[in-house]
């Protein structure tokens, strides 16, 4: 039989629940923190937050409850845990130090009391200068315009809840910045405010990009208004007059002046076509998306009636594959999508053969994506033209065939705008298999490819 | 000065050839009716003020160069004599947000000057007749 050892034989019951509680409680705090830290660095890693915020402390308790049951003296208990915990310390110092964020932990009157290295980044001073203010240094750098807004949220925080505020600061080279920060209430033991922690990153980047968005959206909307009304309408004086001239002296013009005005007219449908296909171009980017359930199934049939004359004057045929998959997006804009590109495989049909349009559904690398394709055996396209034929205004046939060279533009940005794609293959002579990729599932932000959320997330620079 | 009985058409646009196919295409087909015209904001409204009671419809140009026809409509529904005039807008424009904006002002209806104009004159036609009969 064991017997215990003098030190084991001095453990009080009391004070050995004591500690443990008191090396629970530390756990926790220490779990608790790392989640706020994750809470933050979700902004780029929910489950990375995740598995470095929970695991550590769920580790440290399975470790404790191991000790506890262990008949292991009791100083070396202590110190097992001690190692523990100085371990723990030194992987949260370890993430403090290196997240791209800043960590600031005021006392009551508004002091900093802890505030992490990478603080010094965004606002440009040194650690030493942000401990060494009187009162809270970031009332010193904050944006005249911002302060009041700032001390209501620090009134918040002191009465015990959370708050989160975007307010604009200066660097110490004068250069404004933007901050967005979150700030908790840190309860003592005793339930009362001790402190709060506040997590703050820089959105300067963020904040710059969505102005430059909004000037460009604006310059769009200049643009489209002066196409709609100062070159649409010396184009409606035109085509007006001509009609005057056609109604009233139809069958009187001398025959080289009756040549000149067709001409005329033909080139003033030439422009209206081009001016009628840069507003729509220019029109894509500034209309909001709507998000909704598309069965392609159902969108197609809709398509092949449409096209049914087109596709019967020339006794071409349209395959649509039963099973296509339902994608999420603006049905419009998708429809506008496959309109366009039948549209296209109709103009581009190669005289040597009667025209088949295939669309079909692809294999996708991913369940979040759908791939479709469009194939066609018509001209194809030259291969050196392919790499141009989605920039606007670039044609891959001559003037035989109208058309302002915008189509393919069109379908590219409009694709853009609901965070999907298109691929095309061709072979001249042979014909062209577009591949447009649609998103299956509802927008997020990290299925989203090239929408807004992700650029956003990019250009958010934490501090 | 037109008398009271008369009933007038205020035609308002900018560009003399525009005003001109307003006037082919009412030309002949609505009797007793008389079309004044003006190319300003201001010629406009002087038209208005000397004879508001022999107005039955307003035809306005949204965009009369540096001015904006929305100004003339704003006017017609403030002014109390005026407010029920029904005002047709017209434009080269079909952009969402100046149709929005002109109804929003208080037009009755809106017409695009379309790319053809055939179209457009018979589409006029059937709005002016519509306001005339009402």
């Amino acid at each position: 039989m064991n017997m215990p050892s003098p030190e084991t034989d001095s453990v009080k019951p009391n004070s050995y629940g004591t500690m443990i509680c008191i090396t629970a409680l530390v756990a926790a705090g220490l779990a608790g923190l790392s989640f706020y830290l994750l809470d933050f660095a979700a902004a780029t890693s929910l489950t990375c937050g995740m598995t470095l915020g929970v695991l550590p402390a769920a580790w440290f308790l399975h470790k404790l409850n191991r000790c506890q049951q262990s008949r292991l003296p009791l100083h070396e208990q202590i110190q097992r845990q001690r190692q523990e915990i100085d371990m723990l310390l030194e992987r949260y110092q370890v993430l403090t130090d290196n997240l791209a964020a800043s960590i600031i932990i005021r006392n009551n009157q508004g002091t900093v009391a802890y505030c992490s290295p990478y603080t010094a980044v965004p606002t440009g001073y040194a650690l030493a200068e942000i401990y060494e203010a009187e009162g809270d240094f970031f009332l010193e750098i904050i944006h005249d315009e911002d302060r009041d807004k700032y001390l209501r949220a620090l009134k918040v925080a002191a009465q015990g809840e959370a708050f989160q505020l975007r307010y604009r600061f200066f660097h110490k080279t004068g250069i404004e910045m933007w901050a967005e920060t979150r700030t908790v209430p840190i309860i003592d033991e005793r339930g009362e405010i001790s402190s709060s922690l506040s997590i703050t990153l820089d959105i300067t980047g963020l904040i710059r990009r969505q102005r430059q968005i909004e000037e460009k959206n604006r310059d769009l909307e200049d643009f489209s208004y002066m196409i709609s009304h100062d070159l649409k309408a010396p184009l409606f004086t035109i085509k007006g007059m001509l009609n005057v001239i056609e109604e009233d002296f139809g069958g009187q013009l001398d025959p080289d002046l009756n040549e000149a005005l067709k001409h005329i007219g033909l080139a003033v449908r030439r422009l209206d076509s081009l001016v009628g296909s840069v507003l729509e171009y220019s029109r894509i980017g500034q209309e909001d998306d709507r998000e909704e359930a598309v069965s392609l199934s159902a969108l197609m049939r809709e398509l092949k009636q449409e096209f049914s004359p087109q596709l019967a004057k020339v006794q071409a045929t349209l395959e649509i594959e039963s099973d296509l998959p339902t994608v999420v997006g603006d049905r419009l804009k998708i429809y506008q999508i496959f309109s366009n590109l039948i549209g296209n495989a109709l103009k581009y049909r190669s005289p040597e053969r009667a025209l088949l349009i295939e669309v079909r559904r692809e294999q996708s690398r991913t369940d979040r994506f759908a791939k479709i394709s469009v194939k066609d055996n018509g001209s194809g396209i030259p291969a050196g033209k392919i790499d141009a034929i989605f920039r606007p205004f670039q044609r891959s046939h001559g003037k035989e065939i109208e058309g302002s060279g915008i189509g393919l533009a069109c379908v590219k940005k409009l694709l853009e705008k609901l965070g999907g794609e298109i691929e095309v293959k061709s072979v001249e002579g042979q014909g062209s298999e577009f591949t447009v990729t649609l998103r299956s599932g509802w927008k997020h932000a990290d299925t989203d490819r090239s929408g807004k959320e992700t650029s956003e997330k990019q250009d958010a620079t934490s501090f | 000065m037109s008398t009271s009985h008369t009933r007038c058409i205020l035609v308002v646009d900018d560009e003399d050839v525009h005003r001109m196919l307003i006037r082919r295409a009412l030309e002949n087909c609505l009797e007793n009716i008389t079309l004044r015209e003006a190319a300003s904001v201001t010629a406009a409204k002087s038209l208005l003020i000397e004879d508001f009671s022999s107005y039955k419809l307003a035809i306005l140009d949204l965009n009369l160069g540096q001015e904006c026809g929305l100004s003339i409509l704003e006017l017609i529904r403030a002014k109390r004599d005026l407010s029920e005039l029904p005002c047709l807008m017209i434009s080269t424009s079909d952009l969402p947000q100046d149709i929005e904006k002109s109804y929003a002002a208080g037009c009755n209806a809106y017409l695009v000057k379309e790319d053809d104009p055939k179209l457009y004159r018979s589409n006029l036609l059937k709005a002016v007749q519509y306001f005339m009969r009402s």
